[in-house]
Formats: structure tokens, C-alpha cells, sequence
């Protein structure tokens, strides 16, 4: 370790199939030897699909959330990024400027970045020509994983996926927190939605289960 | 007023009472105002007969002459009933129509275009009505409104709602007509008589007030449990009580049942057929989630007198007329003193007569509300309803209605919104924020690219888009509720709504009671429960939202009064006979509260470290007290409290051990009512109140769809809680004006700054009377067993997991 001493903390490092993956309270997961940063459940639009129906919802969000994922692939010099599905929210949300935003993000970022369709990035038969991205449907076979959006076992490979945005309860006299999650079980494990703007689905502890809560600043293994 | 009207009335009804006639008088000169009279007194006829003799003079010409509006669709068939009766009778050539949510879509096709001569509406229905672009032809003419029991409007939304109409109509009419529209409102029960009056017929219009002396004498009697020991402590559902009410249900005799939820009327109704199984076909179930055909039923068996006994919730509290009944029951705590006189005057329904009702408790501190609501109804207290000041969301909400009816500038509807009471002191700056963000979504335009709901067309604002005018019509209203399920037997037989809160926790295969049935969940698909019937017991009985409603802020001062005079050995009633026990329990363990003092207690449990302290003030305010409260301990160590509070008093619970005695000891300021309002919105913005406010604000204002029109994706993109939306709302427009009137509701509704610095005073003025307990009191159980999910903290959610961490994880 050197000067990025300060930043590793918070991480996890967990041991999944014999490789190694580091959980960052980024809402990322980094898998070192493929020099690859894994994602989900971005939701891009998701503010702007409100207002088209009627729902004066502010934007705002979308720039952090793409600005976050520049930082994780430059502090960690990942070579890919891969998004596990629900990059986007709606083809109606991808207005002028949202398109125009993720354009100029996709063209600047330095890794690749590969999504691997979702439930609702499937309502858009592939990505907006300008992005600089590559749209593949799942699964994608990365040894030892497949990567994929649907959290359901795979025959071949650990499943690392997305779609249930997972979050954790921590309770104690009174005080209760809910907290997104990284979740392991032993043929699937799934990421945390990595926007904040949505509702997540508690999970239970069980016996094969693995859970790392996310705080602001710190990945927390959370045994019960 | 015609002749033949006032010969009708005499011959069909009988000699007009002095405040009929003084109505009619004044209706003639061309007043408005308000006739305050208890239920069942002929208040309808005061009003109608002198508009409808109008009717007549302009029968030849077309458009609507009387506008009626209730607050209750089940009110409006008997209604219509009684405004055709004097109309078929004398054989007079005018139209009655009816226009609620179940109205068919051919009568309001017709309705579009032109009205009948007398329509009658409920207010949600009637903002509908003005969102047509004709609405202005449609309305212009009208002579009278006429607004049914006022008292349950006023000091809601909805009566936010009604008022912004009214002044819409009361503008077109005077333009049209040269003179406002008569505007009656008819009210039973509630104190405030002259501010009612006012928001009713607009603050402008000098109007009257009418009350009749037809108050009938009400009996309060509670049934007293056996074995108070084996009585419970805490529970609303709870069917120990079921013999004395067996007992009082007795052959030949009509017995009205009434409850608080849903859910106890679902249980009550299956314990009593359960225990009578010779009931079956004389016993009928009512609540506002069975099915109208059910319901109509059910009305129908009681004013027939085929059913011998009713079990119901407020549903049958209003308007639904039917003859006076044998006995009335009320199952669980009366909530408000003018509720509790309502609901007796059910029985003995002549005026002058007499009327009773009986108290059954489901818990041991019912006893006491018992016994202080008589105190104050035979002291003659009643609560007062005060309309909402300014809500920016129905403001908002009005706006769109106004902009799809034919359009509006901003300077016209700005002196027509402040020709209310809600409004009256509403600013040209709030109205024009208001307005920016009925248009654009906020202040910050670049935040809202793509968002526009109301148009310009010059200085005219209009709606263009025809999915807004959709939107908004599915969403118009102030009743804010969880989204809605249909019941349906797996042949599509419909039996009825539960909220979505509820029907989600249950699982396929089942068993839940609903509509009196015991029924099997077989699948839910398309918003829609799929049910068969079942045998064996439930294994959930649905809860529904609006069940937590509290009791009146009249009644948790007469309870305080109660308990004061109990301690001072001063007071005498059966209820406290039967529950001594419960007293002493309360005295041996901690203290009896007193009139002067303030009574507190500590207790430590697995829990962890709580604090209880009762003013007896009302839950309103002691949300706001312990918010402030936990606010001003938390400035002596930092901590996340959870919080709680009832009408009795409220608990601060902390996760480690917190100094409370020292604090209650030495801190004077935490019962000050200096700095109040400082601290009053810093806590605000440290709590959860305002989130959980910003819930309702969000439903009116149209940030949240419930039975979102369209296709099944657009629901399932648009999924989100409006907590979320706090949140996002917090981060990216803080300034929002939507979140600004969540934050001032609370302040409003549970800050209220005159009430809770009166408390704070009073509070401060005597002792407070701490004691350490080992168990949870009588007073205490409650408050632990309803926790309110609110917490407040001023530790860093790094300390607060850093906590958790110890009990929860390993690094």
C-alpha cells in the first residue's frame, strides 16, 4: 500500500471462486486481476422520465452519478467498466441533454465500458449512437463469472448481477438504519443499485449469505 | 318564499321550527350564512326550501340554480331523495341530478354540456366540474350553494378545496348575475361557528349565523369489564369485551355498532355472527372498503329495519339517514367529545328525545376517556375546526384545475384566492412562487428540462397537453390514502378495496377476513386480489391507513382534567370503580399524573434507556413536543432517540445509557418556551416529521400518482416512494416550495407555537414528578407498544453505525 492508503479504507476485500474482488462504498465492486469495475442499476434518466410523465421531479443527480464512476476507473486505472444491466431508466427519460451528458462522459472516460443489458435498458434497442459504449446482451462470460443483470443461478459461473438494489437493516435500541448492500450467496452474488435515487429491497441474513452494508465512507461486513 | 313550497312543508313535515323559519327568512332577503343544528334536526330543508321556490321562478330557463354539495358519495343518494321529494310532490318541472366518482360516464357525458336545475356533488367532484373549459358557462348562473355538513370539511384539505371553488363561482356569479350566490353551510358540532361561517360563504359576505336549542340530552354509559387484572393494558382489536355487547344486542331491537377501523369492524362483525349464528341475514357489516352495492344494501336493511344490527365505521357517521335506532355501541376510544354526541344522537333520532350510547372499552385507560368525555359533554365542551392556513399544495393543485377550466390570469385568480379564509393573508410573492411551480416544476428552471404543466397564451395561463388534463383529473383531490386493491372471488365478483400496504404483506394461500368474509388470497395480478372463499381461522386481518386518527385535543384535556381530579380525590364515576386496580397499578409503580404537576418516568429495558413524560395534551403536539424534547437532550450527549407519542404523553428512547434524571433535574430550558421556534426547526430539519408530511403534500400537489393512468410500464417506471423523493427534492431543490410546506405543516399542525408554548409554560409553571420505574406503567405501556417510527439524531451516521457496528458486526 502507498499513498492511496487513506482512500483503500472502507474497502472490503472478499474472496469469491479463488479471485479476489474488492467491495468499494462507492457502490462498485473492483475485480483487480481483470483490471475491471463492476456496476449496476444506474438508472440514468430516471429524474427526466419523471417529468416527462407529469412529475416535477429536479435533476441534479445524473452529473454525480457519472462522475462518481470516472473517479472509481481513474483511482483504480480499471481498464474496463462493466455495467450490470438498468444503465438506463426509460428511452423517454434519455432526453436531449441527458443523451448529450452521457456522451461526452462515455468519449472522456478511459476504460471501456460494456453494459450488459437490463430489464429497462431492454426498452432501448441499443445504446444512442454517440455513446461510446458497447451494448451486450447477458450473459456476459467473464471466467470465473457471468455477468448479468438477473440475479438467478447460471449453470456456468458465479452469477454477479444487479436488478434487486439490496439494502440491509441495522437496528439497535430504537435506532434503525437501512443501508444499500452488497450481497453474496454461494452461486449469486449482487451489487447495490448504484443510484441512490431508489427504493431498495431489504435482505434477510441467512446462512450462506454474505452481506457488506455501505455506509458514507466504509464497506461493512455485517454478520448477524 | 312560494306559497306552495312552505304549504308542502307543513303538510309533509310539520310545523316549521324557529331556526327553519329564520332561514328561510333571511335566504329570502338575499343572505348567506350558517345553520349550526344537531343531526337529524331538518337542516337540509332551511336551506333548500327558500332556493328551490327560486328554482321555480326561473324554471323556464336552462342551467343550474342549486348547487349542493356533501362531503360523503354515500350521503348523496338519501340526499337526492330529499331534494326530489318536494319537487315529485308538487309535480314541479326541475331536474335533480347527482355527479360523484359513480356517476355513469353517459350522465357525465350530458354534464359536460349543461347541468340540471339542481345538482348535487362532493367537492372532489365539483373541482372536476371546474377543470371543463366550459365550467364558467356551466356555473355562471348559479343562485344558491347550499354545503352539507360543513364541520367535516373545514379544518381538512379538502375544506381548502371547497373554499377555492366556492370563490371561483362566487366570482362568475357575481359577474353574471350582480349578485354572489347565496352560500348556506350546514354544520352539526364544532365551537368555531363564526370562522366556519365565514369560510364558507367567503369572509366578505357578512353572513349569519343560525343555531338551533334542539340539543337533546346524551347518556354516556361504558361497560365495565369483570376482572379488570385479565383486561388488557394496550389493544384496539381486542375481543374481550364481546359479552357485555352480546347483551346489550337484543331481539326485536336495533343495535348500531360502531368502530374506529376497519379492521375492528371486520373482527367485531365476525365475533358477534360467530356468537349468534341466528343473526345471519340480520346483521350487515359497513365500511368504506366493502363495495357500494354491499353497502347500499346494508343502508337499505337499516332503514327497513330488516337488520337488527350494523356494525360500522365512520362510514355510517354522516348523513345516511335512517330511523332512529334502539341502541347504539362504541367499540374502543370516542376519539372527540362532537364525535362521540354524533354518533349517540343515532339513537332516539326524534329531536328533544333523549339518545344513549354505551362505551366499550378494548383497553384499560378507555375507562378514563369514558369517564372525562362525559365530563365535558355535560359540561357542554366542543372542539373547535379550524380551516388549514394556506397549503400551497392545493393551492397548486387549484391552479391546474383552473388553467384546464377555461383559463386564468394570474392577477384575477390571485384576488379571487384571497377572498378565502385559507388565503386570506396569503402574499402576491407566495402566489406567484406557487404559480412558478404549477408551470415549470420549481424555481430552478434548468433543473426541470422538459417539465410544463401550465401554459402561457399571452397573460392567460392555460393546459395545452392533453395527457396533463388526463393526469390531473385521475388525481384531483386532498384525500391522500395508500394506493387501492380490488377484492375479487376468482369468477370477478367484486367485494370491495384494501390498500395495497395491507394485501402485499399477505401471502398466496392465505387466509385473511374481509367484508365479513373469511377468505383465501389466490394471486394478485393487475391491481387486483384474486380471493376464494375458506374454512378454519385467519391468519391476517387487514389494517388499513386512516386508523390511527387521534383523539381530539378537547379530550386530552379533559382526560388530564379527569386524572387531576382523580388524584385529588375529587371525582366519582362507575369506570373508575371497575378500573382501580389499573390505578393503583399506576401508583405503586410510578404516580398518579396531577392536575399541576407533570408526571415522568425512567425505565430501562432490553430495549434500552426510555424517558415518559404525560401532559395529556394530544398526539399533535406531542409529536412536536418530543421532537423538541429529544432536540434539547441531545445537547447534553449526543444521541439518536426514537421517538414516540400518544394523546397521553411521549417517549424519547435512547440506545445507551442517557443522564435523563440530571437533565430533567437541572436543565430549565427543556421545558422553556424560549427559543422556541429556533428550536422548533431545527429540529424539524433533524427529525423525520417532515418527511413524513411531505408524504401528503406530494400526493396533492401531484408528485405522486396513485392509479396512474396508462400503460402497466409507465407505472413501473414511475415507482418510487415519496420518501425518495424527499430526498431528491432535499439534495437538488432545497428550496422547494413543496418541501418549504411539508416543513410548515409540521410546524403548524405539531409545533403549533401558541399551543405547544402554552403547554411548555404550563409544563414549566409546576413540578415535574419524576419516578424511576421497573416496568412499564399502565400510563407508559401504550407508548411502547405504538411506536411512531420517527427518530432524531445528532450523532454523525458515522457514530451511530460505529454503535451498531459493536452489536451488529465484525470487522
Amino acid at each position: 500500500m502507498n499513498a492511496t492508503d487513506t482512500e483503500n479504507t472502507g474497502r472490503v476485500r472478499t474472496t469469491i471462486e479463488g479471485e479476489e474482488l474488492v467491495l468499494l462504498p462507492q457502490r462498485v465492486a473492483w475485480w483487480p486481476r481483470r483490471k475491471m469495475v463492476l456496476a449496476a442499476d444506474v438508472h440514468v434518466g430516471k429524474e427526466a422520465t419523471f417529468r416527462r410523465h407529469g412529475v416535477p421531479l429536479p435533476e441534479g443527480g445524473l452529473h454525480e452519478r457519472l462522475e462518481r464512476l470516472t473517479d472509481c476507473v481513474g483511482t483504480l486505472q480499471a481498464e474496463t467498466l462493466v455495467i450490470l444491466g438498468d444503465f438506463i431508466h426509460a428511452p423517454v427519460g434519455l432526453t436531449r441533454s441527458v443523451i448529450d451528458t452521457v456522451t461526452t462522459w462515455s468519449n472522456r472516460l478511459s476504460a471501456r465500458i460494456v453494459v450488459v443489458e437490463g430489464n429497462h435498458d431492454r426498452q432501448l434497442r441499443g445504446a444512442p449512437s454517440d455513446w461510446d459504449v458497447e451494448w451486450r446482451r447477458p450473459p456476459l462470460k467473464v471466467d470465473p463469472f457471468s455477468l448479468q443483470h438477473d440475479p438467478a443461478v447460471a449453470a456456468d459461473g458465479y452469477v454477479l448481477a444487479g436488478h434487486l438494489h439490496p439494502t440491509v437493516d441495522l437496528r439497535q435500541g430504537g435506532d434503525r438504519l437501512r443501508l444499500p448492500c452488497f450481497r453474496f450467496d454461494s452461486d449469486v452474488g449482487v451489487l447495490p443499485a448504484f443510484t441512490p435515487f431508489s427504493n431498495g429491497i431489504r435482505q434477510q441474513p441467512g446462512n450462506d449469505r454474505r452481506l457488506y452494508a455501505i455506509t458514507e465512507h466504509e464497506v461493512l461486513s455485517v454478520h448477524v | 318564499m312560494h306559497d306552495d313550497v312552505t304549504d308542502w312543508f307543513r303538510r309533509e313535515i310539520g310545523e316549521p321550527y324557529d331556526f327553519q323559519r329564520r332561514t328561510w327568512e333571511a335566504s329570502e332577503s338575499g343572505r348567506s350564512g350558517l345553520v349550526h343544528v344537531p343531526t337529524g334536526a331538518g337542516k337540509t330543508y332551511a336551506a333548500y326550501l327558500p332556493a328551490l321556490s327560486r328554482a321555480v321562478e326561473t324554471a323556464g330557463e336552462r342551467g343550474l340554480e342549486v348547487l349542493y354539495v356533501s362531503p360523503l358519495r354515500a350521503m348523496t343518494r338519501d340526499l337526492k331523495k330529499a331534494l326530489s321529494r318536494p319537487i315529485d310532490d308538487l309535480g314541479l318541472d326541475l331536474t335533480v341530478e347527482t355527479r360523484t366518482g359513480d356517476t355513469k360516464s353517459s350522465v357525465r357525458r350530458r354534464q359536460k354540456s349543461s347541468l340540471p336545475k339542481v345538482l348535487l356533488t362532493t367537492p372532489e367532484s365539483l373541482s372536476l366540474l371546474l377543470t371543463y373549459a366550459n365550467a364558467r358557462d356551466l356555473f355562471g348562473g348559479v343562485g344558491t350553494i347550499i354545503i352539507d355538513e360543513w364541520h367535516e370539511l373545514i379544518d381538512s384539505k379538502r375544506g381548502t378545496q371547497t373554499e377555492l371553488c366556492l370563490a371561483r363561482l362566487r366570482r362568475w356569479a357575481t359577474r353574471d348575475r350582480d349578485t354572489p350566490p347565496q352560500t348556506w353551510a350546514l354544520t352539526a358540532t364544532l365551537s368555531n361557528t363564526t370562522e366556519a361561517a365565514r369560510a364558507a360563504c367567503g369572509p366578505t359576505n357578512d353572513p349569519l349565523v343560525f343555531r338551533s336549542d334542539l340539543d337533546r340530552p346524551v347518556h354516556i354509559s361504558s361497560a365495565l369489564p369483570d376482572d379488570i387484572d385479565a383486561f388488557p393494558w394496550y389493544g384496539n382489536l381486542g375481543l374481550t369485551m364481546l359479552d357485555p355487547v352480546l347483551e346489550e344486542i337484543r331481539d326485536g331491537d336495533s343495535t348500531l355498532v360502531f368502530t374506529n377501523t376497519r379492521s375492528q369492524a371486520e373482527r367485531w362483525f365476525r365475533a358477534i355472527l360467530d356468537a349468534r349464528p341466528e343473526l345471519a341475514g340480520r346483521i350487515g357489516l359497513h365500511h368504506g372498503s366493502v363495495d357500494r352495492s354491499e353497502r347500499e344494501f346494508v343502508e337499505e336493511g337499516l332503514k327497513s329495519g330488516d337488520f337488527d344490527v350494523v356494525v360500522a365505521t365512520s362510514s355510517l357517521d354522516l348523513g345516511v339517514d335512517f330511523a332512529p335506532l334502539d341502541r347504539v355501541i362504541q367499540i374502543g376510544s370516542v376519539k372527540g367529545i362532537a364525535r362521540l354526541v354524533q354518533r349517540a344522537g343515532r339513537s332516539g333520532h326524534r329531536p328533544g328525545e333523549a339518545c344513549r350510547v354505551l362505551c366499550v372499552p378494548t383497553y384499560a385507560l378507555q375507562l378514563f376517556e369514558f369517564a372525562a368525555a362525559r365530563r365535558a359533554v355535560e359540561s357542554g365542551e366542543l372542539e373547535p375546526r379550524q380551516p388549514p392556513n394556506k397549503p400551497l399544495d392545493v393551492l397548486i393543485q387549484h391552479m391546474v384545475t383552473c388553467a384546464l377550466g377555461g383559463g386564468f390570469t394570474p392577477d384575477a385568480l390571485f384576488k379571487e384566492v384571497t377572498d378565502t379564509v385559507g388565503y386570506g393573508d396569503l402574499t402576491r410573492s407566495e402566489f406567484d412562487r406557487a404559480l412558478k411551480l404549477a408551470e415549470h416544476g420549481g424555481d430552478a428552471l434548468e433543473s426541470y428540462d422538459f417539465y410544463q404543466r401550465i401554459e402561457r397564451d399571452g397573460e392567460r395561463r392555460i393546459v395545452e397537453s392533453r395527457r396533463t388534463g388526463i393526469q390531473h383529473r385521475t388525481t384531483i383531490g386532498t384525500i391522500t390514502s395508500d394506493p387501492a386493491i380490488e377484492v375479487r372471488y376468482t369468477n370477478n365478483h367484486r367485494l370491495g378495496t384494501v390498500e395495497e400496504s395491507f394485501i402485499s404483506k399477505v401471502k398466496n394461500g392465505e387466509r385473511f377476513i374481509f367484508a365479513g368474509k373469511l377468505l383465501e388470497l389466490v394471486k394478485i395480478k393487475d391491481l387486483t386480489a384474486y380471493v376464494k372463499k375458506a374454512d378454519g381461522s385467519p391468519t391476517q386481518i387487514p389494517r388499513w391507513m386512516g386508523g390511527r386518527l387521534p383523539i381530539s385535543t378537547s379530550l386530552s384535556a379533559a382526560l388530564r382534567r379527569t386524572f387531576g381530579a382523580i388524584r385529588a380525590g375529587k371525582f366519582e364515576a362507575p369506570e373508575l370503580d371497575a378500573a382501580a386496580p389499573i390505578l393503583e397499578a399506576q401508583r405503586e409503580l410510578s404516580g398518579l399524573p396531577g392536575q399541576d404537576s407533570t408526571l415522568c418516568e425512567i425505565l430501562k429495558t432490553d430495549e434500552g434507556h426510555h424517558l415518559f413524560v404525560y401532559p395529556f395534551e394530544g398526539r399533535l403536539v406531542h409529536e412536536g413536543l418530543a421532537a423538541l424534547l429529544a432536540l434539547r437532550m441531545s445537547r447534553h450527549k449526543q444521541m439518536t432517540f426514537a421517538l414516540s407519542a400518544n394523546e397521553y404523553g411521549v417517549e424519547l428512547l435512547a440506545p445507551e445509557p442517557f443522564p435523563w434524571r440530571r437533565c430533567l433535574d437541572e436543565d430549565e430550558s427543556l421545558f422553556s418556551a424560549d427559543n422556541l421556534a429556533e428550536d422548533a426547526r431545527e429540529s424539524i430539519n433533524m427529525g423525520e416529521l417532515a418527511k413524513r408530511q411531505f408524504r401528503g403534500v406530494a400526493r396533492v400537489a401531484g408528485l405522486v400518482f396513485e392509479g396512474y393512468p396508462g400503460s402497466r410500464k409507465t407505472q413501473s417506471q414511475l415507482q418510487t416512494s415519496s420518501g425518495l423523493l424527499y430526498e431528491v427534492f432535499r439534495k437538488w431543490d432545497p428550496e422547494n416550495l413543496l418541501l418549504q410546506q411539508a416543513r410548515r405543516e409540521v410546524l403548524e399542525t405539531h409545533f403549533e407555537q401558541s399551543r405547544l408554548a402554552a403547554t411548555l409554560k404550563r409544563i414549566s409553571k409546576g413540578e415535574l414528578e419524576v419516578h424511576d420505574v421497573r416496568r412499564p406503567t399502565p400510563l407508559g405501556f401504550p407508548l411502547l407498544v405504538e411506536r411512531i417510527n420517527a427518530r432524531l439524531s445528532n450523532e454523525s451516521l458515522r457514530d451511530r453505525i460505529e454503535r451498531m457496528k459493536e452489536m451488529w458486526t465484525t470487522a
